[in-house]
């Protein structure tokens, strides 16, 4: 009895949060659907439109490119960095700490309109190329993946196994590549993913950074939304699964970093 | 009239007995300990008489009182977790002092009785300090001053020690007894640990899957279980089977082996005992010592010596047997293990434990 | 061969040169140098300048003038609005979760729960006004049942509100359910056995120990919403009284060159809030790690 009344406000919040992806799986599949309660009929035409429209491949395409290079990017960063500090120079972990903290306060807009403003004046060859807009998804996705990455490192207890590493004779790039890198694998698969969903699902920056000279999927459904909301249902659909994949992967992975924590406690 | 009495009292989680007709009366003031290994239902009893379990059947009284069904915050008792529970948001004092302020205390009632148990727990200096400030042992003494803040009328300690290291856990041993002796509380102690058990109580609950073996002093339980299980549990032995083979000499078989043991008398012979002997009464015999007459005398191999600070614990295989045997280090200290060893037991040291069926016996 | 220290490589640095190690720290740094603090700092700087010289008279402007104004105003409330809803009804579904649910649906719901805080920006606010606009299928629904049409407003304030609470709400539970475990049942047992009922508990014990959590929860939601664009942008479109300060820094992007420095002291704003928020957040959650031990 306890049980169910405690369910209800759970079972109407699920309802809440399903209703709208419901709505747009229906309107993806339906022929017409604009004055009445529930759609007139329903059809695969518009999925077959959409994959054809030329833009979405294209877009679909530059997205997951981009946010995969923006995960090498911030990978390549931020694990050698992580790497010195927890073994080397664990007093500048404060300041870095710090900075990795700083995306969080300059959202979408505020970031596009300051690296505008900022590379107007300086480099302005740089408006307008994916080279920035590369680099602000990379910086947007830092905290996430030095976060992961740290969380990590905190775990396995970096600095012991280097210790250990050293007492059994290994140089320093052996140390790396058989006992940092196998042991972080998991929180660089969950700050890859992590931050490949952050780049993904971005719009604010990729439209004024980019805009149309280099339209990304979530840009392109804007306008489709203006255009057609039958395709701009079944890029949803899209964008809904890229979604449901990622947040699928993070909370398998999330579980394999339960298990393999080591316990403190003898 | 026992100051508490359990009654009876069952409690199933799902399909498991975990409390199985438990009948205990204990009496104002008394130290009592609930000993058993992990399972056994010491702490489920602990929490029935609690009120955070209700148990399915039976009855708890205190003071003449029906308190089976009367809810936890009712049942004015003090108790100490396992795990401490200390509310992390209060200072040691304001834990100390929930029991108070819940109850409506006015604050310089509170205050001073704090302080009161404050000076008696050993706290003086720590009062403002948040639990995650404290050590293990200062929050042991807070989950304790909280526990008798409210003058309960039972205390009741849940295993509290087993997290701490030993030389803490044998201080604050002592502690609680002292505390607990000058409040003239009555207390009920859970612990797997029999050292613990022995070395507090006023009396030992030995309990078995969610029934009670064996209820006796400490020097009985030790000097003379009634059960296999008591003493297994309580003090280093070696557990044997034999056959009584003469009963006017006391005399028993184990396989080649023979021994005198006094309490075989009373048994007619060909029948199979269980026997206990205690570790600390096998004696050791050095090189040139003659055989002390009328005692067993018995010659093995050293298998095995456990250093135990001043004590050390020898396993002998005499003659297909392991015999368990407890000596001063000192003397073990020239022992190498795989060369001979002269032992002696005295007859009234082999105790018989219960005579054994055919089926019993292969246990 | 004989294992001597240095016939191990001892003696021998067993990490590269002081420089190597200083370039990973450095880049990273180097990093966030460019892509944020300088142009953070650009934006600080032109927004305190007036006709070359620095003055505070962009802020006095955007405080006073009537629209900019108004965008301010609403942006808060909106945000704070959405905070408290937020956290209060994130915060009753992570104890729903917490006390009742059993592990798979606790797991079920809590992945809708990040795919719902993943799934703003424009796809979101098209479900909502598949749902809730003009032709929306909830308003037509109630509509026949009520025997007319009823005038459901999604570009409204408290439209707005309904949707950003579709991301705010998981990401409160999100937060704060990791929180929850602070409060073991054993604190529970604590309390009744010397006393305490329920409201002592929860006002002594409960309340005091899940505050700083949720409020830490409130302070990022606040955030978040002051700081989105793209799902009110979606939903409010172009020609409405509605504004929020990032719908006006996108608006006056497309005006070239046109009364920038506003669109700078906005986000400056917003950095500041945004950065406040952040700071309170880490204060409270330290505190939180500090009890959890």
């Amino acid at each position: 009895m306890f049980r169910l009344a405690a369910l209800t406000p759970l079972g109407l919040m699920a309802l809440y949060l399903i209703l709208p992806l419901v709505a747009t799986l229906l309107f993806a599949l339906a022929t017409r659907w604009t004055t009445t309660i529930l759609p007139e009929g329903f059809t695969l035409q518009w999925i077959a439109e959409t994959v054809r429209a030329s833009r979405f491949a294209e877009t679909l395409g530059r997205s997951l490119l981009l946010g995969a290079a923006v995960v090498l990017l911030d990978l390549s960063l931020v694990v050698p960095a992580l790497v010195v500090l927890a073994v080397r120079r664990p007093r500048w972990q404060f300041l870095l700490d710090a900075a990795s903290l700083l995306p969080y306060t300059m959202p979408g807009v505020v970031l596009a309109l300051a690296l505008i403003r900022f590379y107007g004046e300086t480099v302005p060859a740089l408006l307008g190329t994916p080279w920035l807009l590369g680099a602000a998804h990379a910086a947007l996705a830092l905290p996430i993946v030095y976060w992961a990455v740290l969380n990590n490192l905190k775990a396995i207890r970096l600095h012991e196994l280097y210790e250990a590493a050293l007492t059994c004779g290994a140089r320093w790039d052996q140390i790396l590549r058989s006992v940092v890198l196998p042991n972080i694998r998991t929180g660089m698969a969950i700050a890859a993913v992590a931050g490949f969903t952050a780049s993904f699902t971005d719009f604010a920056v990729a439209n004024f950074v980019v805009g149309g000279s280099w339209l990304t999927f979530s840009v392109w459904q804007g306008y489709i939304m203006r255009m057609n909301g039958h395709i701009m249902a079944v890029t949803s659909i899209v964008s809904l699964l890229v979604t449901m994949v990622t947040t699928l992967l993070l909370i398998h992975l999330a579980r394999e970093t339960k298990s393999a924590a080591p316990h403190a406690r003898g | 009239m026992a100051h508490l009495r359990l009654e009876d009292l069952w409690k199933r989680f799902g399909a498991t007995e975990a409390v199985a007709g438990l009948t205990l009366a204990i009496d104002r003031g008394e130290f009592v300990s609930l000993l058993g290994p992990s399972g056994c239902g010491k702490t489920t009893t602990l929490r029935l008489v609690a009120g955070l379990f209700i148990p399915d059947a039976g009855d708890i009284w205190l003071d003449g009182e029906r308190i089976t069904q009367v809810p936890a915050y009712r049942r004015g008792m003090g108790m100490v977790f396992q795990a401490l529970a200390l509310f992390p948001n209060m200072t040691a004092a304001q834990n100390i002092a929930f029991p108070l302020k819940v109850r409506g205390l006015p604050p310089d009632e509170t205050a001073s009785s704090v302080r009161q148990i404050i000076t008696l727990a050993g706290l003086e200096g720590l009062e403002n300090r948040y639990p995650h400030e404290l050590s293990g042992g200062q929050q042991q003494r807070v989950a304790l001053g909280r526990a008798l803040a409210g003058k309960p009328r039972v205390l009741l300690l849940d295993e509290p020690l087993t997290a701490l290291d030993a030389p803490l856990r044998a201080s604050l041993r002592t502690e609680i007894r002292r505390i607990q002796q000058q409040l003239r509380v009555t207390t009920l102690y859970v612990t797997h640990d029999q050292e613990e058990a022995l070395s507090l109580s006023d009396r030992v609950v030995v309990m078995n899957r969610g029934r009670i073996e064996e209820v006796g002093r400490p020097l009985d339980l030790y000097r003379s279980p009634r059960s296999v299980f008591t003493a297994a549990f309580i003090g280093s032995s070696t557990s044997l089977v034999g056959e009584v083979v003469n009963p006017a000499e006391g005399l028993l078989s184990l396989g080649s082996l023979r021994l005198r043991a006094s309490a075989a008398a009373g048994f007619p012979a060909g029948t199979r005992v269980r026997l206990l002997v205690r570790a600390e009464a096998v004696r050791l015999l050095q090189a040139a010592e003659p055989d002390p007459p009328g005692a067993n005398c018995l010659t093995g191999t050293l298998l095995v010596k456990t250093f135990r600070g001043p004590a050390t614990l020898l396993e002998v295989d005499v003659q297909g047997t392991v015999l368990r045997a407890e000596v001063l280090s000192e003397a073990a200290d020239s022992l190498d293990t795989g060369k001979p060893l002269r032992l002696t037991i005295l007859p009234e040291a082999c105790r018989i434990i219960e005579p054994l069926s055919r089926e019993a016996d292969k246990h | 061969m004989i294992l001597t220290p240095t016939a191990m490589g001892a003696g021998r640095r067993p990490w590269p040169a002081l420089r190597a190690d200083g370039l990973a720290i450095a880049l990273l740094v180097l990093f966030v140098g460019a892509a944020l603090v300088a142009p953070a700092a650009a934006l600080f700087r032109s927004s305190l300048m007036a006709s070359g010289r620095p003055s505070l008279e962009v802020y006095t402007r955007i405080l006073m003038a009537g629209g900019y104004r108004r965008a301010i105003a609403t942006s808060l409330a909106l945000a704070a609005t959405t905070a408290t809803l937020g956290s209060v009804l994130g915060g009753a579904v992570a104890l729903s979760l917490h006390r009742a649910a059993r592990e798979r649906f606790r797991g079920l719901f809590l992945s809708l729960a990040a795919v719902a805080t993943n799934y703003g920006g424009v796809p979101l606010a098209f479900g909502f006004i598949l749902l809730l606009g003009s032709q929306g299928a909830i308003t037509l629904l109630l509509g026949s049942l009520v025997g007319r049409q009823i005038p459901v407003e999604l570009v409204s304030f408290w439209g707005l509100v309904l949707v950003y609470l579709y991301f705010l709400i998981p990401l409160c539970v999100l937060t704060f359910l990791p929180a929850l475990v602070a409060l073991r049942s054993e604190l529970r047992d604590a309390a009744s056995v010397h006393g305490g009922r329920a409201i002592h508990f929860w006002r002594y014990v409960g309340g005091p120990i899940l505050l700083p959590p949720l409020t830490a929860s409130f302070v990022l939601l606040f955030a978040h919403a002051l700081g989105s664009f793209t799902t009110p942008w979606a939903i409010v479109g172009g020609g409405s009284d509605l504004t929020l300060m990032t719908l006006q820094i996108g608006f006056l992007f497309g005006e070239a060159g046109f009364d920038l420095e506003a669109a700078d002291a906005l986000a400056v704003m917003i950095m500041l809030l945004a950065g406040a928020s952040l700071l309170i957040y880490r204060l409270l959650m330290s505190r939180v790690a500090r009890w959890l031990g």
